[in-house]
């Protein structure tokens, strides 16, 4: 070895230390592979698109004659039925009768029925018993049904379908307590919806309404969309956010929707209330109250909608001890606890906060 | 404004295997995880060294982790998983690749180097050689990789990997003789 090249390997050994750290890293890229699949799925349903018009001038007869067989079949969705609410998580979407409760299920009092979307806390109780009723959880494809113990050694069933052409597995299985559980994964974007209770008939007709969304019913994106150039912390002025007919709040979870809702009413109300009432500019670095290595959370992204059709964008920033404002593309305000009652209440998610963020 | 998307170039990418059943999505998401808790830093390392960012370098790890994972049954059944991300990680800097930028929150390292104005000096001078030439020396004196894997990683024969070798420290050594 070359007195060179031992100086070469001194000097990469000493600049190791760059190196960014692995926390996170594991995450990052199987976020980075969804993305990539998704865009392959797009592209794949174009061409399947392209593929079926072409098909319908006349040579489908021809083909299916010659094959002798029908095509794939398909899980059978359904649109959503009149009277049922739609919650969406992690880029599925899916309905439920309107009067299920939204993630409140805590373990020891669980109602009759419930629909849960990551991210919520659910405590477990140990002391009551957990009372058999009917649930629908949408959850990252890591906490399958079929890993639970209670399932073990019961006849269970598992299935590729097609959830209206990407790629799904329904697994099936019951409880020795005669609940039923269907779970629907789309390991595309490695999210599933698991539907567990006494009624088969019920649980397969909430499943039959589930939908790979990139954009759900309220409007919010699976993915954070990318940092647009406004939002940055700059000292004013402050947002204006006039009438909107409506709100939808999208809460990210790292880069993935977690949550959405659209407030309408009072709700809407209370969210334009608390922006109006904002002092313009972010919120002050408050370097005593940080900890180390607890990063800012993601942003939760507001749409105000309006009657002429306009619509405002609002970026909000809120956790850490640093970086915390709501931005819009004309403004900038401080956010504050009562934007955050106003938009994380009625979303439903369970998050707890508390910072030494203005009241008002 | 829309991400970057992720360049596409042709490279000995393996066709991407159908949706897995759900125990096999369990077992590939797990040990995927524990391959990168295993093997994540030293190819932070690797491409940090290669490329002189740290940015840069977890944009590049990143996305041949990404790009593993959705065929990592197929990798799992051959030998060696890390050569395949290495290899990406490599051409794709070779290549001046544009990638998505990170999402992932990177914070620098706070650690100092123990540099002496000699180690200086040839860090800079490692930064102004040919990318090829710096990848194999990194390549052989971080990574200790032999010659061969060298000239499997960078696609190129054993003798033009030791022909770069020799110039580059030639060139090293004339800089920082006295």
């Amino acid at each position: 070895m070359t007195d060179v090249e031992t100086l070469v390997r001194e000097t990469l050994a000493d600049r190791e230390v760059l190196a960014p750290p692995v926390g996170g890293l594991a995450e990052a890229a199987i976020a980075s592979a969804r993305r990539r699949r998704l865009r392959r799925h797009t592209l794949g349903a174009v061409v399947a698109c392209v593929v079926a018009g072409l098909l319908s001038t006349g040579l489908v007869a021809v083909a299916r004659h010659a094959l002798g067989r029908s095509p794939t079949v398909g899980w059978s969705t359904t649109s959503v039925p009149t009277g049922w609410q739609v919650v969406s998580s992690r880029g599925l979407q899916v309905a439920v009768p309107a009067d299920w409760p939204v993630n409140a299920d805590t373990g020891c009092a669980r109602a009759p029925f419930s629909i849960t979307r990551d991210p919520g806390t659910v405590l477990d109780c140990e002391v009551a018993p957990r009372r058999p009723g009917t649930e629908v959880t949408i959850q990252p494809a890591l906490a399958y049904a079929e890993r639970d113990d209670a399932l073990k050694g019961r006849p269970t069933s598992t299935e590729q379908v097609s959830l209206a052409g990407a790629p799904a597995i329904l697994f099936r299985g019951s409880y020795p307590d005669g609940r039923a559980a269907l779970v629907l994964t789309v390991p595309g974007i490695d999210v599933q919806v698991a539907a567990i209770g006494p009624d088969p008939a019920l649980l397969e007709r909430v499943l039959q309404t589930t939908r790979v969304v990139e954009v759900d019913d309220v409007g919010c994106s699976r993915d954070l969309l990318s940092r647009p150039a406004w939002d940055r912390p700059r000292p004013g002025p402050a947002i204006r956010p006039g009438s909107p007919t409506s709100v939808s709040v999208c809460l990210y979870e790292g880069t993935v929707l977690g949550a959405s809702t659209r407030l309408t009413g009072r709700q809407a109300s209370a969210v334009v209330a608390a922006m109006s009432a904002a002092r313009a500019g972010p919120v002050p670095d408050d370097p005593r109250s940080c900890v180390a290595g607890l990063s800012e959370s993601s942003p939760m992204w507001l749409q105000l909608r309006y009657a002429d059709g306009s619509e405002q964008d609002v970026r909000v920033r809120f956790s850490g001890c640093r970086a915390r404002w709501m931005a819009s593309p004309t403004g900038v305000s401080q956010v504050s606890v009562a934007l955050l009652r106003a938009t994380l209440v009625p979303l439903r998610t369970n998050l707890p906060f508390g910072s030494d963020l203005p009241r008002r | 404004m829309p991400e970057t998307p992720e360049s596409t170039a042709e490279l000995d990418v393996a066709p991407v295997t159908d949706a897995p059943a759900l125990p096999q999505l369990v077992d590939r998401v797990t040990d995927f995880d524990a391959f990168v808790a295993a093997r994540g830093e030293a190819l932070l390392r690797m491409a940090t060294l290669l490329t002189g960012d740290p940015g840069r370098a977890d944009e590049l790890v990143r996305s041949a982790l990404g790009r593993a994972y959705l065929r990592w049954t197929r990798l799992r059944r051959g030998d060696d998983p890390e050569a395949y991300i290495r290899r990406h990680v490599v051409r794709q800097h070779l290549l001046r690749l544009r990638l998505a930028p990170s999402r992932r929150m990177v914070v620098l390292s706070d650690r100092a180097t123990t540099s002496t104005p000699e180690r200086e000096t040839t860090w800079a001078l490692l930064a102004r050689l040919p990318r090829r030439q710096r990848a194999v020396l990194v390549l052989r004196c971080s990574a200790e990789m032999s010659d061969e894997q060298i000239a499997r990683t960078l696609g190129c024969r054993v003798r033009t990997v030791r022909v770069d070798a020799e110039r580059a420290l030639a060139r090293l050594d004339e800089a920082v003789r006295p």
